[in-house]
């Protein structure tokens, strides 16, 4: 047997899970080998120190978190059940799956394509069409319609001032009292604020807000799909979600880290 | 004559087909079994990707979520087990790639021992040991990480690991013991002060 072929396999030698053949050439190689010896040594070794497959971090969650966690699951799918197909999905965890383990071909296939843009422009037609004045005044829309960092700023501040109102308004509704609910209002503000949080998905955001518009994207979802009115038992959930991910508090976290000097005229919802 | 239909089996008694097939045509009670049968599984490999519960937590939450909507695409192919393994390491993967916070976790060492305010000597240390093992591991290529977290932290066979990574069994065997030598020059001084 070849080192290498030995040294593969010892890991499986440790752990009795080779056959009866192989177990006895690998015996054989190691007695009469101090080069894979010492690696079977090392090896022993280094997985005294690793943590043991038999101690598994999901025995340290209680019941109460396997329910939570699969109601959770389940809110989201009703969420995203709305915005995805199942083949779409599969076919972005295949190009994430194959960009996460062979990161060499996505680097091949990166160069390449760089090579044939500068191939592209080297050897692109020489003539230079002449600017119409309407590019000219497309080219100047366009800039003036990209956000400025202020602007941007701005917008994500209103945004969550926004989600929070209405949020806040869910949160202290009270059902108990009123027999015949209007959620038409809400359900509008929240279809509004689900094209908002679209919009501002496409401009560079930090992880914490982007992370939080996805999760208030799912919420407003859900009141967007309420009944108009007296959907009670929906309104219940949603709230139950509001205070399982403790979104208000993370809104004015977030809200805080964008909140400009120059105080803008408040927008009111309602 | 028709056939009598057969009574529908409550969903607890059903087999794993079973249960996928109705999963797919939207039975929410038979997708819920599903995740009742694979959600600490999953908890688990995203718990040794990530490296805390709040992150694993997040990762297993996304992973059934997409389980769910990639269920019609199942085609039996692999074991409904290493698909749902498949897609929790690469939701793991991914989220680790874009969240940049996560970089902040290779906490130096000198930072651990000075922010852990506490007398238990015995604490201090497995803090420490944890946290070399986690830079160690999470410092290996990814496939080697990968191999050696699904293989060895969470048991799972070399058949089962090269099904989950689509490689060959001969890879995941050269990856684990490649992976594992990294980890014990990176772990030596650790490995001399236990022994």
């Amino acid at each position: 047997m070849r080192h290498s072929d030995v040294q593969n396999v010892l890991y499986d030698f440790l752990h009795n899970e080779l056959s009866d053949a192989d177990r006895n050439a690998v015996a054989q190689h190691l007695a009469a080998c101090r080069q894979c010896a010492d690696e079977l040594a090392g090896l022993q070794k280094t997985l005294a120190v690793l943590p043991h497959p038999s101690s598994q971090p999901a025995d340290e969650r209680d019941a109460m978190f396997w329910h939570s966690l699969a109601m959770n699951v389940q809110r989201d799918i009703r969420g995203e059940r709305k915005s995805r197909t199942g083949v779409f999905s599969a076919l972005v965890d295949r190009v994430r799956s194959f960009v996460a383990f062979r990161p060499a071909y996505v680097y091949s296939a990166g160069a390449a394509l760089a090579v044939m843009g500068i191939a592209v422009f080297f050897f692109r037609p020489q003539f230079e069409a002449p600017i119409h004045v309407a590019e000219k005044e497309d080219m100047s829309e366009e800039a003036r319609i990209i956000p400025t960092a202020n602007e941007s700023h701005q917008r994500i501040s209103d945004y969550f001032r926004k989600s929070k109102t209405l949020l806040v308004g869910i949160a202290n509704m009270r059902t108990e009292d009123e027999p015949n609910i209007d959620l038409s209002d809400e359900r509008s503000v929240s279809r509004s604020l689900v094209h908002e949080a679209r919009l501002l998905q496409q401009q560079p955001l930090d992880g914490r807000s982007a992370r939080l518009i996805r999760d208030l994207e799912k919420i407003m979802i859900e009141l967007a799909n309420l009944e108009e009115t007296n959907d009670l038992p929906n309104v219940e959930l949603i709230r139950s979600g509001i205070r399982q991910e403790n979104l208000l508090f993370k809104i004015r976290m977030a809200a805080a880290s964008y909140d400009t000097s120059q105080s803008s005229v408040t927008d009111r919802i309602y | 004559m028709a056939a009598a239909e057969q009574p529908v089996p409550p969903a607890r008694e059903r087999g794993e087909q079973q249960l996928i097939q109705h999963a797919t045509k939207g039975d929410g009670e038979a997708f819920r079994l599903l995740m009742d049968r694979y959600i600490r599984h999953a908890y688990n490999i995203a718990y040794r990707f990530t490296g805390d519960h709040d992150s694993a937590e997040d990762v297993t939450q996304e992973a059934f979520v997409k389980v769910h909507a990639a269920l019609p695409s199942f085609r039996g192919d692999a074991e409904f087990s290493t698909w749902l393994h498949r897609i929790v390491v690469n939701v793991a993967l991914t989220r680790k790639r874009l969240d940049k916070n996560r970089v902040q976790r290779h906490v130096p060492l000198e930072e651990v021992r000075g922010g852990v305010e506490c007398d238990h000597h015995e604490e201090i240390v497995v803090k420490e040991q944890q946290a070399y093992i986690e830079q160690a591991l999470h410092e290996l290529p990814t496939l080697q990480r990968a191999v050696v977290i699904l293989r060895h932290l969470n048991g799972l066979s070399t058949r089962q690991v090269s099904d989950i990574l689509q490689c060959s069994e001969g890879t995941v065997k050269t990856h684990l013991f490649r992976g594992l030598k990294k980890m014990r020059s990176k772990l030596e001084h650790l490995q001399e002060e236990l022994a």
